[in-house]
């Protein structure tokens, strides 16, 4: 099996915040995903925060991520799984994708 | 790994919702109830990044209504900033601010719903009418969104949007602050509370369009917040007992009024069996708990109606003498088309459709 980098790609914030009771309807999507998925779910991984550094080859220190807000990365999961298509359909029901975000399946390559 | 997410309870966020919006409206006054609002929701996203992987923590409450209060903390002080370095409110600010940094605020979970109840007797301001009570209400009090107050209440999602703008407006120009949600307001206002957690249910009850989740919930929701009243309002009325006794009554017999097509099924074709009769015991228990003092309103006929048709073993048993007599004194005393169709329905059953058609057409009738 290979490790593969679920990258979540989300609006810090999304132009119409969905309502509590839908703000449960996604959360309890994420326990069903855990739990569908519990055997290729290595690490559930973590959100980022909107604010960053970015730091230039020449030294210099800019303020927040560059790229633009709206395939801002908002957060990560590893997953492992026999090729990419599987990693897919796993990503496929992942919750973020239901907020709008998109996510960027990427194999690890193993060199350490 | 799932733990956190298997207690994740029904309505969690839409009930802390309400419950944080209130607490937060104490301390910071309804003229900041937008950045409030704002403060609720953003707490609640950056929780579903925060609890996705293990679900709900222990502190979930506690975890929310942090969040919140340092978003709008946050939000205030910018603002404040922004629109003057030093004004005359400077110093009602920092009040503010210190009053927000006492300890007691995070904890006390009794004094939680109690903020609750104020909310709802503030939004119920005699200066609204009765349908942006109800929309104001279901908004703050009940965390209900804005999508989901339309779709509930059947009406567009602008309209919606105006009638919560239009009351937050009237709320923050002629509203008091909820530490003065006192007793005169309690007394005073009672009344309109009823009216409007009573509208809250009928809109959910009144489901002719289809079965949908979201009009179910109106009903659910109308119930708890009755309850709430019941068993918190300082200014104690059989009448509120008697509310929440119609309430279940209708509620206990909600699912079988529609088919599996979504049809309305006639009350003589529903499966009686199919009743909910914890609530209709319920019901019953707040019934003889409303029939304790000397008042007599609306909601005690009502429940005494709703409870002849409960207590009926099948639908040709319904006592329709007793019925009918329910039905005078309710023409008597509050009357008004509803009423009168209802009871001429009710003669009908009783002595004949010609009957109640002659009640209908205005001439006079012996219904005794």
């Amino acid at each position: 099996m290979a490790k593969f980098l679920l990258i979540y790609r989300d609006k810090a914030e999304p132009a119409t915040m969905p309502s509590p009771e839908e703000m449960q309807g996604f959360l309890a999507l994420w326990g069903e995903w855990f739990q569908q998925f519990a055997g290729n779910i290595v690490d559930g991984g973590d959100g980022l925060l909107p604010t960053g550094r970015v730091l230039q080859p020449n030294g210099e220190v800019a303020n927040g991520p560059y790229i633009e807000a709206k395939e801002m990365i908002g957060g990560f999961s590893v997953v492992q799984a026999d090729h990419y298509e599987q990693a897919v359909e796993i990503a496929r029901h992942c919750p973020i994708t239901k907020v709008g975000g998109a996510i960027e399946i990427r194999e690890f390559a193993n060199y350490n | 790994m799932v733990n956190g997410h298997e207690a994740l309870v029904e309505h969690f966020f839409r009930h802390e919702y309400g419950r944080i919006v209130a607490i937060l409206t104490r301390s910071l006054g309804i003229r900041s109830v937008d950045v409030i609002e704002d403060a609720v929701q953003q707490a609640m996203f950056r929780a579903l990044t925060a609890w996705r992987n293990q679900g709900l923590p222990d502190d979930a409450s506690a975890w929310l209504y942090r969040a919140a209060k340092n978003v709008a903390i946050d939000r205030l002080r910018r603002q404040k900033h922004e629109s003057s370095i030093s004004n005359d409110r400077d110093d009602a600010n920092r009040n503010m601010f210190d009053s927000l940094a006492a300890p007691e605020i995070d904890a006390v979970d009794e004094a939680i719903p109690d903020d609750r109840l104020r909310l709802l007797f503030l939004a119920c301001h005699p200066e609204l009418s009765l349908d942006y009570t109800l929309a104001i209400s279901l908004k703050l009090v009940s965390g209900f969104g804005t999508n989901e107050i339309a779709s509930a209440l059947l009406i567009s999602q602008a309209n919606a949007e105006k009638r919560i703008a239009r009351a937050k407006e009237r709320l923050r120009k002629v509203g008091r602050e909820l530490a003065e949600v006192d007793q005169t307001v309690f007394e005073d206002r009672i009344e309109a509370v009823q009216a409007t957690l009573y509208l809250i249910f009928s809109e959910g009850f009144a489901s002719s369009v289809g079965p949908s989740p979201l009009r179910r919930d109106l009903c659910d929701e109308a119930i708890r917040l009755t309850r709430m009243l019941v068993e918190q309002c300082p200014v104690s009325q059989t009448s509120s007992s008697a509310l929440l006794a119609v309430m279940l009554f209708h509620a206990a017999r909600l699912k079988t009024r529609l088919d599996t097509q979504g049809a309305i099924v006639l009350l003589e074709d529903q499966n009686r069996e199919a009743w909910d009769w914890n609530q209709i015991r319920e019901g019953m228990t707040w019934l003889q708990r409303s029939a304790t003092g000397g008042e007599l309103s609306r909601y005690h006929i009502e429940a005494a109606i709703a409870w002849e048709h409960c207590r009926a073993p099948q639908f040709d048993a319904i006592d329709w003498q007793q019925v009918c007599r329910y039905y005078e004194v309710l023409c008597e005393r509050f009357p008004g088309p509803m009423v009168r169709l209802n009871h001429a329905i009710a003669v009908g059953y009783h002595r004949g459709h010609a009957e109640s058609l002659k009640m209908l057409s205005g001439s006079q009738s012996t219904t005794t």
